[in-house]
């Protein structure tokens, strides 16, 4: 009598593959009947089989792979780093760095150019020219200076009265004669 | 000397202090810790301008990346020039590390995001290459070569059955792939896949659960 009438169905394709490729961690529990059915478990074993043979494969060429190899590529790596480095550190000329720039944001190149641009144009249509620099000065301090000067004057005019007053009561009142130096 | 008594009244404690010896589980967790503050530190010097220090991770992990990207790819060169850019794409993104995740878990981020990559720009072309020589003209080492011992048939038969597993990685979208064979061929457990994908446990499953379906439908025929 075969495995399977005495302990149920043979295993499904997806069961063998499951049991091979489990998509669960941990040892999965073993069915009655693939402990006792020889065709199943050469279907599970030669599933296997075939995976460990690409694995092992895999592990072949790594280990072929020859010791030379491996410093090449690191050396390979490390020179692309360190002119990575060196343009993180932008050592690239300004013009080239500019240009790279440009080149990687065209847009914001494009925006940047019109709006110094516009800000040329504006400055040199509003700029006042031919107007006079000194004049407008003078005129605004024109009329402080002409205040001043009639300030003075008139302090000017003050003092001359005041002497001449002086001068006047001198040479009419007789009792300060004798105070006044005979020069004068 | 007379041993001091008991007042206590506890059991005596083993002289030797069993918490300051910890357990190959715990002393690979203290080493795991050791070597991320060692490399933490090697990061924040290389930031500040010490480039030559990167050759230490190139050096680290260059094995690693490669093999990853070999099982991957199944193409020796593109494989070397995938690994190189890894590297170089982790050089440029230091800035950016913040050493959440350990450097490898990082770097493997990379790595498996560069083969998608260069998976979607290579379609429809079969990405596996000649899916490593899978007819048999590659070198298998004689532990892993059933032909020792088997029969002719057998043998082919494996052969078969392992171009089939190729193909059926063919057919999977990149993550999928990348799933599958961090799982069946770096042996990573479902939380380190979804750490370095960044999917959940949940999704990883999925995409492990359809990988095994997509195997099924290319060996339906073969039962």
């Amino acid at each position: 009598m075969s495995a399977v009438g005495f302990h149920g169905r043979h295993l499904t394709s997806e069961e063998i593959v499951a049991r091979v490729f489990p998509v669960h961690e941990g040892a999965l529990p073993v069915p009655l009947h693939l402990s006792v059915c020889p065709e199943c478990q050469e279907k599970v074993g030669r599933l296997r089989e075939a995976w460990l043979l690409d694995k092992g494969a895999v592990a072949g060429v790594l280990e072929e792979i020859p010791p030379g190899f491996w410093a090449q590529q690191r050396q390979s790596v490390l020179s692309r780093v360190q002119d990575e480095a060196g343009k993180a550190a932008g050592l690239a000329p300004f013009p080239l760095r500019w240009t790279a720039r440009a080149v990687r944001r065209p847009a914001i190149a494009a925006a940047s150019l019109a709006a110094a641009m516009a800000l040329v144009a504006g400055i040199s249509v509003f700029w006042p020219h031919g107007t006079p620099v000194a004049p407008a000065v003078s005129t605004a301090a024109a009329p402080r200076a002409a205040a001043s000067r009639d300030l003075v004057s008139m302090v000017d005019v003050r003092d001359d009265e005041l002497l001449r007053g002086v001068d006047q009561s001198l040479s009419e009142d007789v009792s300060f004669r004798p105070l006044i130096p005979e020069e004068v | 000397m007379p041993e001091p008594e008991n007042l206590s009244g506890e059991e005596p404690r083993d002289t030797k202090d069993t918490r300051r010896a910890p357990g190959p589980a715990q002393a690979g967790r203290i080493g795991n810790l050791v070597e991320r503050a060692r490399e933490a530190a090697l990061i924040e010097r290389i930031r500040r301008g010490e480039v030559d220090l990167f050759e230490h991770f190139v050096r680290t992990y260059q094995k690693r990346v490669f093999r990853l990207v070999y099982t991957l790819v199944r193409d020796a060169s593109e494989a070397d020039s995938t690994t190189q850019d890894v590297f170089v794409k982790a050089f440029k993104g230091l800035r950016d590390f913040k050493g959440e995740a350990a450097f490898e878990t990082w770097i493997t981020r990379i790595a498996i995001n560069s083969v998608r990559d260069g998976i979607r720009r290579k379609k429809p072309a079969v990405a596996f290459g000649d899916l490593g020589g899978l007819d048999g003209g590659d070198e298998i080492p004689a532990a892993f070569d059933p032909g020792d011992g088997t029969s002719p048939e057998r043998d082919l038969l494996s052969r078969e059955i392992r171009k089939r597993i190729g193909l059926a990685l063919v057919d999977l979208s990149p993550r999928q792939r990348a799933v599958f064979v961090m799982k069946h061929y770096e042996e990573k457990s479902i939380a380190e896949i979804g750490e370095v994908t960044g999917l959940d446990e949940g999704t990883v499953k999925s995409h492990l659960f359809r990988a095994a379906r997509k195997l099924r439908e290319r060996l339906e025929d073969l039962r």
